[in-house]
């Protein structure tokens, strides 16, 4: 059965957004990509991702102040958001918890495949099932 | 003559016409009191008064010149620093990012690529390298942050137990690398007692981490690593002991300065940095603790110490915060 879930990668960072883009793809989850939260706010309100991997340095609205708009608007913890960053600081981890993160993952400590089970599992997909 | 003599002199100077005038006042106001009395004794100690007065300010000016001076200097070198250090983690940052996407890249690859494929050993090779260059930049910003007093600690209650247990594990990880080169390791742990320490678990693993590594890359095949842990008053102590090539004794002072490195570890690993050490100190020092050596051409015993305290209840039952998922 065709998986319909889309993931909304945010990441102003071609080379990443691709490579993220297209191993997902290849595991059969569908994606779309946004270089700067604003287009991202925009992207969620309409096509209702069912999951936000998003960066934290982005140009002009950074990653943390877009999951607090979305905890405003009351998106968030429905919709989930893993954060994808190589920032590491303590409080901004606690801060994207507090905003209600689901993960948060330090993009040079996984690989694709690590990051991909990662998205898999919040998602409900099984292992084997892509 | 330069500004600060003549600053001197000219305080002298005013000081005296100064002392002079007012000594001409009071002599006119009290010889038309009182008739011309001898004021020999006033008119002397007046005058040395005003000298003295005069001197101390043109000297007040001075010092304080010669000063704010020394301090814009100063000032100026640790903005030169600062600036520096910011353009490095700045370039470190930007370098990051494309990294992440190679070593992404590479090790998509190494799964790709069949065992039998001609370019294997390479594609592994080019993956490895990757992993490394991050883990270095990783390093150099490490330092970075602790340079600009820009590191984050997130101190957590470890009961003694909990942190020889995060010691073990740690240890437990990077035994395969010495085992490689077939180096023994031995741990050994005194009973523990139930007192607590205040520690960042990332940072203790760092500590951990760089004394071992360092205990493999100086310790010749066949060697041995020996590590203990105890407590002793108020105090966690974890030793690790090698059989390794030795710090030279005129070397010695050296070893936690930022990229410093030895003649003997130079001869043996041509790629180290040198900042394992200087970060394994600054983190165990920011745990009000202390880390000591001794090392002689049989090898070298490190000493980490970590301040411990008897807990509350409350203490002992605290909840760690979420941490990120940050593999060590």
């Amino acid at each position: 059965m065709e998986n319909l879930q889309r993931v909304l990668i945010v990441e102003d960072d071609n080379f990443l957004g691709d490579l993220l883009s297209d191993y997902l793809k290849k595991n059969e989850i569908k994606t779309s990509l946004a270089k700067d939260a604003e287009t991202a706010l925009k992207m969620i309100h309409q096509d209702k991702p069912s999951l936000v991997l998003l960066d934290l340095l982005l140009p002009g609205m950074n990653g943390l102040e877009l999951l607090e708009i979305l905890k405003n608007e009351g998106l968030v913890p429905e919709l989930p958001v893993i954060i994808l960053s190589n920032l590491s600081q303590k409080e901004k981890i606690e801060k994207a918890i507090d905003l209600g993160a689901n993960d948060f993952l330090v993009k040079a400590s996984f690989d694709l495949n690590e990051i991909t089970i990662k998205v898999k599992k919040v998602l409900g997909i099984s292992e084997h099932a892509a | 003559m330069n500004k600060n003599t003549t600053v001197i002199i000219g305080g002298i100077v005013a000081g005296s016409i100064a002392g002079l005038v007012f000594l001409w006042l009071a002599f006119t106001f009290y010889s038309s009191k009182d008739g011309g009395i001898s004021f020999m004794f006033f008119e002397e100690t007046i005058l040395v008064l005003f000298i003295a007065c005069g001197t101390a300010a043109s000297s007040a000016v001075y010092f304080r010149n010669h000063f704010k001076k020394d301090e814009a200097v100063i000032e100026k070198h640790k903005n030169d620093n600062k600036a520096k250090d910011d353009l490095i983690s700045m370039t470190l940052h930007h370098i990051r990012t494309p990294l992440t996407g190679m070593m992404w890249s590479t090790k998509e690859l190494t799964v790709e690529t069949p065992a039998d494929h001609p370019q294997k050993n390479r594609i592994d090779k080019l993956h490895e390298e990757t992993v490394r260059i991050l883990a270095t930049v990783e390093k150099l910003l490490k330092t970075s942050r602790e340079n600009n007093g820009r590191s984050s600690y997130c101190f957590e209650v470890y009961s003694s137990e909990k942190l020889e247990r995060l010691i073990s594990e740690s240890i437990s990880k990077m035994k395969p690398a010495a085992y490689a080169k077939d180096i023994s390791v031995e741990t050994e742990t005194s009973p523990l007692s139930q007192k607590a320490a205040k520690i960042d678990g990332d940072k203790i693993i760092t500590v951990v981490q760089t004394l071992f590594e360092n205990a493999v890359h100086y310790t010749k095949s066949g060697g041995s690593i020996k590590i203990r842990m105890e407590e002793k008053k108020d105090n966690f102590f974890f030793y690790i002991s090698d059989s390794g090539i030795g710090i030279p004794l005129e070397e010695q002072k050296g070893i936690f300065s930022q990229f410093y490195r030895s003649t003997n570890a130079k001869r043996t690993r041509s790629d180290g940095l040198g900042i394992g050490l200087f970060l394994a100190k600054s983190f165990v020092d920011a745990h009000g603790g202390n880390i000591t050596f001794t090392s002689n051409t049989h090898g070298t015993t490190f000493m980490v110490r970590i301040p411990t305290f008897e807990p509350t209840e409350q203490e002992v039952s605290v909840k760690p915060p979420q941490e990120a998922q940050q593999k060590t």
